[in-house]
């Protein structure tokens, strides 16, 4: 009998410590709010988005692309965590932005894939985004649409 | 010159932009969680609807430090302390021993190590500010030497008293932190502890630590002399036996 009991520890022992390794540790004391309430009020702060950034034409594109921050964010609640760094690098100038990973749900096409915004693939909203530069910073903030 | 950061609550839009930068800097992998993990070092959270990042103090005289039993854990010269994981033998005492919760283990590995925030301690030796202090769009987070840093920090509870509370977090908690905290709310509401000594932690147990030499030394003097009387009482004993 003792020696069944015996058994039964050592067996038991491993199997208990082996799927407690990947438990974490116990529940976090005081956790944050998981409800989203109201912010603050009269948040004097003023948020500083990046500034506009300029993309190369390619010879094939009906002009350049200069892309706001502002037509992205809502300045007054940015949420920067839904491109970055995931998306879009933020510490450092990405690699060229090309249709053809827009079109495999990359890069801009992360967003512009027609559903959360139009798609980048519409043949109809080139101007949108391809602006002459003069035109560029008077109707951008109207015309981009889209989510941060 | 001893750097650090100044966060101020009530300057905080929440908007993860410290969080999204800090993975970047340090090759940590997505997603980005809701609280600090040993792959996520840096979070915003909302407390009571205001926002706090949560983050390594860079305590002065840290905790981790002193109990880390290889040297893994250091604070350097610049006030990062810093992490390394060549040296970690796993035993988690940092974990247990940090009094603000930061040391996060790598439960989901088969060779785990310890993620913390590193305040960001290459860029701090190239002269760079932080890499969550850079990306900061509202100027919530600062980065600067911590001298100046408390003077700024008092110079903003002296100029807008009813916009803060009036303490700075970090000053004197646990003996001070190189990461400084400001805030509308009391600190408590922002989960934060506020039952921390005033005094460096690792003094607690150097108080025994440092008396253990003294301790060996006549300890060990106490014990050499009941063997030496014991051997002299048993020697004299077996002469008086002799004699007799």
């Amino acid at each position: 009998m003792r020696l069944f009991a015996a058994t039964v520890v050592l067996v038991a022992a491993p199997v208990l410590a082996c799927a407690g390794h990947p438990v974490p540790g116990g529940p976090v004391a005081g956790a944050p709010e998981t409800a989203v309430s109201s912010p603050r009020p009269a948040l004097d702060v003023e948020v500083r988005l990046p500034s506009d950034l300029a993309f190369a034409a390619n010879p094939d594109a009906p002009a350049p692309v200069l892309f706001r921050h502002e037509t992205h964010v809502d300045s007054t609640a940015p949420r920067c965590t839904g491109c970055h760094p995931g998306t879009f690098a933020i510490l450092k100038r990405g690699g060229p932005v090309t249709h053809a990973d827009m079109e495999a749900g990359r890069s801009c096409g992360v967003c512009h894939d027609g559903k959360a915004a139009f798609s980048a693939a519409d043949s109809d909203a080139c101007e949108l985004c391809h602006q002459p530069p003069a035109d560029a910073a008077g109707q951008a903030a109207g015309s981009a649409g889209g989510r941060p | 010159m001893t750097f650090g950061l100044l966060f101020d609550s009530t300057r905080c839009v929440g908007c993860g932009a410290c969080t999204a930068a800090c993975k970047e800097q340090n090759h940590l992998p997505l997603p980005i969680e809701s609280e600090t993990t040993a792959y996520t070092w840096t979070v915003v959270e909302k407390r009571n609807g205001a926002f706090v990042r949560r983050l390594c103090m860079h305590c002065l005289d840290p905790t981790c430090v002193s109990v880390c039993p290889v040297g893994a854990l250091k604070k350097t010269a610049e006030g990062p302390v810093v992490y390394d994981a060549k040296r970690c033998i796993g035993c988690r005492y940092c974990i247990m021993a940090c009094p603000f919760g930061v040391p996060k283990y790598q439960w989901d590995r088969a060779l785990p190590v310890v993620g913390k925030c590193i305040l960001c301690a290459d860029r701090v030796v190239e002269g760079k500010a932080t890499a969550c202090a850079t990306a900061c769009p509202t100027g919530a987070t600062l980065f600067g030497d911590r001298e100046s840093l408390v003077r700024e920090a008092r110079r903003r509870l002296e100029t807008e008293p009813q916009r803060y509370v009036d303490h700075v977090y970090g000053l004197d908690e646990a003996g001070g932190t190189s990461v400084l905290l400001l805030a509308g709310l009391p600190f408590d509401q922002l989960g934060l502890r506020t039952d921390l000594p005033r005094h460096p932690m690792p003094l607690l147990t150097w108080q025994v630590l440092s008396r253990i030499p003294n301790f060996v030394v006549l300890a060990g003097a106490f014990l050499f002399g009941v063997y030496w009387i014991t051997k002299r009482r048993e020697a004299v004993a077996e002469d008086e036996r002799r004699l007799s």
